[in-house]
């Protein structure tokens, strides 16, 4: 479906940047996001859906933002968020922190992008796994399932590393 | 009671939950003074937003208007993009060798004032060096000299792109020392380089922000870029409006 691209921006740029700003933390770097999101609509215009848009261009604001996160090794924060709330516990200093970041890196490292992201959503944005379903596309059995796996292999990391 | 995610209030602000989500999230709202107060924030910030950074400000437009260039104009792809180019890229190894530089033989009469940005391209040429312009034909060995003027406390990152989709980096001022301009404000900068046997072309960008630049952002970019020769070659690099840009092309023959 063809779309207008201008259109989209105004109905759904406000969206995207707000979500760029929370994960970036950084208003230029939000600003350039955004604008990225916006090219890779461009790009693939001709083979968007058009049921949800909010959903899809919500998807890609928070993996272009984490793929950012990534490259500038700035990802600790929001990895740790995630790897606490796998744990079920919070933890308290700097040096675990890293370590769970690393762990992250080792839990994500053959995993679908979109797993990450369902992660993001689950353990950080505290989205209910139907909400999750709603904005990733995939079905709620789906969302659960990759959570379930997720959770395991944190369950074997955790014994066999701390 | 949970916090509702941002994305549902979103989506709710949008109307594009299901009927019976936003039936059940209109019964929240109505009762919860903080959510009412969370749908009036986000109203705000769109509009907010779109006075701040309206649609024509970005470089979105031009990436569209581009990407309609390309379709109606494939002049490039009749240049550059030949049956053979598969085995080409293939056979295609380095990119520049360093060498010294050669300041000495370039001619400074050029005296460049105000604030102008400007990338410059030299080839050595015996004793001499020749201003290479945009558009100008380069071959396999010519050795380059880059020079830029930008004004001071303004920060600067050179890269080229090339037939081959290899992005080299030149300078960054992130990461070299800053050098006096000379009295024309023309740096150069601290080496030369030869250029290898990539085909097609070679384009040098001077990208130029008043704020820190990540070189590893922008080179990220820049690979990326660099896998559509089209875009390569005829389009502006994909930053943002804080940055500003210059490039300069060279054609590469035999």
């Amino acid at each position: 479906m063809e779309i207008d691209v201008e259109e989209y921006y105004n109905r759904y740029a406000p969206m995207v940047m707000r979500r760029c700003r929370s994960i970036l933390k950084d208003e230029d770097l939000a600003y350039d996001a955004m604008q990225e999101v916006f090219m890779k609509l461009v790009e693939k215009k001709s083979r968007l859906k058009g049921d949800y848009p909010s959903s899809l261009l919500y998807t890609m604001a928070t993996n272009h933002c984490l793929n950012v996160l990534k490259k500038r090794n700035r990802e600790v924060n929001i990895s740790v968020e995630i790897f606490d709330n796998i744990q079920g516990s919070a933890k308290e200093n700097t040096e675990e922190n890293l370590i769970n970041a690393e762990m992250l890196d080792i839990i994500f490292k053959n995993e679908k992008p979109s797993t990450r992201d369902i992660a993001v959503m689950y353990y950080v944005d505290k989205m209910t796994y139907e909400e999750v379903s709603h904005v990733s596309g995939l079905s709620v059995s789906g969302v659960r399932k990759r959570l379930r796996n997720l959770q395991g292999k944190v369950t074997g990391i955790k014994e066999e590393f701390l | 009671m949970r916090k509702i995610p941002d994305i549902v209030l979103e989506q709710y602000v949008l109307g594009e939950l299901s009927s019976e989500k936003m039936r059940e999230m209109k019964s929240l709202i109505d009762s919860d003074v903080s959510l009412r107060n969370r749908i009036k924030l986000i109203e705000k910030s769109n509009n907010n937003f779109l006075n701040k950074y309206p649609f024509s400000k970005t470089c979105i437009p031009s990436i569209i208007s581009a990407g309609r260039k390309k379709r109606s104009d494939s002049r490039f792809r009749k240049m550059f993009i030949v049956p053979s180019a598969a085995l080409a890229l293939a056979a295609c190894t380095l990119i520049f060798i360093k060498v010294s530089p050669f300041f000495d033989s370039i001619d400074n009469s050029v005296i460049i004032k105000g604030n102008a940005e400007n990338l410059f391209l030299y080839r050595k040429n015996g004793n001499q060096a020749d201003m290479l312009k945009n558009g100008d034909a380069a071959k396999k060995n010519d050795i380059l000299q880059i020079a830029y003027q930008i004004p001071q406390e303004r920060n600067c990152i050179i890269f080229s792109i090339d037939g081959n989709s290899n992005v080299t980096l030149h300078y960054s001022s992130s990461k070299s020392t800053i050098q006096e301009g000379g009295k024309n404000g023309k740096i150069f900068v601290p080496e030369s380089y030869q250029l290898d046997d990539a085909p097609y072309f070679e384009r040098f960008f001077m990208i130029t922000s008043d704020k820190k630049i990540y070189d590893d952002d922008i080179l990220s970019r820049a690979e990326k870029f660099a896998l559509d020769r089209d875009k390569a070659v005829s389009e502006s690099f994909p930053v943002g409006s804080s940055f500003s840009q210059q490039s300069v092309l060279i054609v590469k023959v035999k």
